[in-house]
C-alpha cells in the first residue's frame, strides 16, 4: 500500500509539472500575418534595349541579352542574364577581329528598400533601387584574319588567319539600378555596371581583345543598361495598391 | 631579321625568331688530361641558301642567329669560315641544312603574329664543321641556344 501511494505521489508531481512546463511555453505571440509570405513572390524576364544599339555606336557587333531574376522575400533576386554577341573589330590594316560567343552572368540583387514596413505591413515595391554582384562567363572564339606573314631576309610575304578554337573568359560585375514597376506587370529598369575582366585561358589578355558580353578587353570599365521587361507574380496575392 | 606580321600599332615585344647556333671548340686540356669543349669566336660569312644578301659578312662572331624560312620547312645556310692553311688564310665553305616545322603565334593586336619553329633535324658539309650538337629544338621569340657547332681544329 505504501508503494502504490508513493507511485501515485510521483504521477501527481509529474503532472503538475508538466502543466507549469505547458503554461511556460504556450504564450500568446503577437502575431502578423504580413510577416508570412512565401518565399518565393515571383520572377521576372527583362530583355535590355540599349546594349544593341551602343554596340553598333562602338563598332560591328550584333547582339542582345535577357535576363531573368527571382523574387525571393521582395528583397533578394538571384539573377541569370544570358546573350550573345557577334564581333568583328577592324584592327587597321585589312586586319580584322572576328568573335562570336555566348555569354552568361549569375549572380543576385539586393533591394535597397525594406519588403515591411516597421508595423509589418507589406511595403509596395513598385519603383526599387538595388546593388548586385555577378559573375560572368563567355565561351568564345575568335579569328584574326588577313595577318600578312612578311618574311624580311628570305623576301617572302605571305597572308595567314589566326584561328583560336576555344576560349574561357570570366569577369565580376558590380551593379547598381533601379526596376520600376509599369502596369499590369511590365517593368523598366536602368543599371550601371562596374566590371574588371578576371581571367582568360588565352596565353594572354591581349589576345582577347574583345570579349562578347564584356566588351574590349581594354576598354571602359562602366558600362549600363536599359530593360523592359515583364514580371509573373505567383505568389497568389494582389498587387498592393498604392497609398498616397 | 624578324619574321612575322604587320600591325598597325605600336609593339612593344621582342618579335625576333632566329635560330641561335654557338661555335665551340674541342681541346685537350693537359691539366686535366681531358678534352674540353670552349665556346671559340670565328671570323665568319653567312648568307642563305639561293640569297644574294649576307647574314654575316666577314665578322668575327662565337654564335649566329639565323631566320629559318616561314613558308618553307628546309631553311639552308652557306657558312663560311676563316682557316689558316700552310701559311694562308682561306675561306672554308660549310652548308648546313635546317629540317623543321613552322607555327603560327599569336603575339597581340599591336604586334601580330611570329612563327616559330620545331627543328626536326640538321644536316651539314664536314669541311670546317665536324659536328653538331641539337641543344633545343623549339625556336621562340624565347630562344637563347638551340644548337652548337664544333668546328674543326685547324
Amino acid at each position: 500500500m505504501k508503494r502504490v501511494m508513493t507511485i501515485f505521489t510521483l504521477c501527481l508531481l509529474c503532472i503538475t509539472l508538466n502543466a507549469q512546463r505547458d503554461s511556460v511555453i504556450v504564450r500568446e505571440k503577437k502575431h502578423n500575418p504580413n510577416y508570412e509570405l512565401p518565399v518565393v513572390h515571383g520572377f521576372s524576364v527583362n530583355a535590355d534595349v540599349l546594349s544593341p544599339v551602343m554596340n553598333l555606336v562602338h563598332g560591328r557587333v550584333y547582339g542582345g541579352e535577357c535576363h531573368i531574376d527571382l523574387n525571393l522575400f521582395n528583397r533578394v533576386f538571384p539573377t541569370v542574364e544570358v546573350g550573345y554577341a557577334d564581333a568583328v573589330q577592324n584592327l587597321g590594316m585589312d586586319v580584322t577581329y572576328k568573335t562570336h560567343a555566348p555569354y552568361v552572368r549569375v549572380g543576385l540583387n539586393y533591394g535597397l528598400l525594406k519588403p515591411f514596413t516597421k508595423s509589418g505591413e507589406h511595403r509596395s515595391l513598385d519603383c526599387y533601387p538595388y546593388v548586385g554582384l555577378r559573375y560572368a562567363m563567355a565561351f568564345m572564339n575568335y579569328d584574326i584574319q588577313n595577318l600578312v606573314i612578311e618574311d624580311k631576309y628570305w623576301g617572302t610575304k605571305d597572308v595567314k588567319n589566326f584561328t583560336n578554337p576555344s576560349v574561357y573568359s570570366g569577369w565580376m560585375e558590380v551593379v547598381a539600378g533601379v526596376r520600376m514597376n509599369l502596369a499590369r506587370g511590365f517593368t523598366l529598369g536602368w543599371a550601371f555596371r562596374f566590371r574588371a575582366l578576371l581571367h582568360t585561358t588565352a596565353e594572354d589578355k591581349v589576345f582577347v581583345h574583345y570579349v562578347p558580353g564584356y566588351g574590349k578587353s581594354d576598354g571602359s570599365a562602366f558600362t549600363f543598361n536599359y530593360t523592359i521587361g515583364y514580371t509573373f507574380s505567383i505568389d497568389g496575392r494582389k498587387p498592393v495598391e498604392k497609398k498616397y | 631579321m624578324a619574321t612575322g606580321c604587320t600591325s598597325p600599332n605600336e609593339c612593344l615585344q621582342n618579335m625576333d625568331v632566329a635560330y641561335k647556333v654557338k661555335f665551340m671548340k674541342v681541346a685537350y686540356d693537359q691539366g686535366s688530361e681531358s678534352y674540353v669543349a670552349s665556346q671559340v669566336s670565328v671570323v665568319t660569312s653567312v648568307h642563305g641558301l639561293g640569297r644574294d644578301s649576307m647574314l654575316y659578312d666577314s665578322v668575327q662572331v662565337n654564335g649566329m642567329a639565323l631566320p629559318l624560312q616561314s613558308n618553307d620547312t628546309i631553311s639552308a645556310f652557306v657558312i663560311c669560315q676563316q682557316a689558316a692553311s700552310y701559311g694562308d688564310t682561306v675561306m672554308v665553305s660549310d652548308t648546313l641544312w635546317v629540317i623543321h616545322d613552322n607555327e603560327l603565334e599569336f603575339v597581340s593586336v599591336e604586334c601580330g603574329c611570329a612563327v616559330q619553329n620545331k627543328v626536326r633535324d640538321v644536316i651539314h658539309t664536314v669541311n670546317m664543321i665536324d659536328s653538331v650538337a641539337r641543344v633545343a629544338d623549339m625556336v621562340d621569340r624565347k630562344s637563347i641556344e638551340n644548337l652548337k657547332i664544333y668546328v674543326r681544329n685547324r
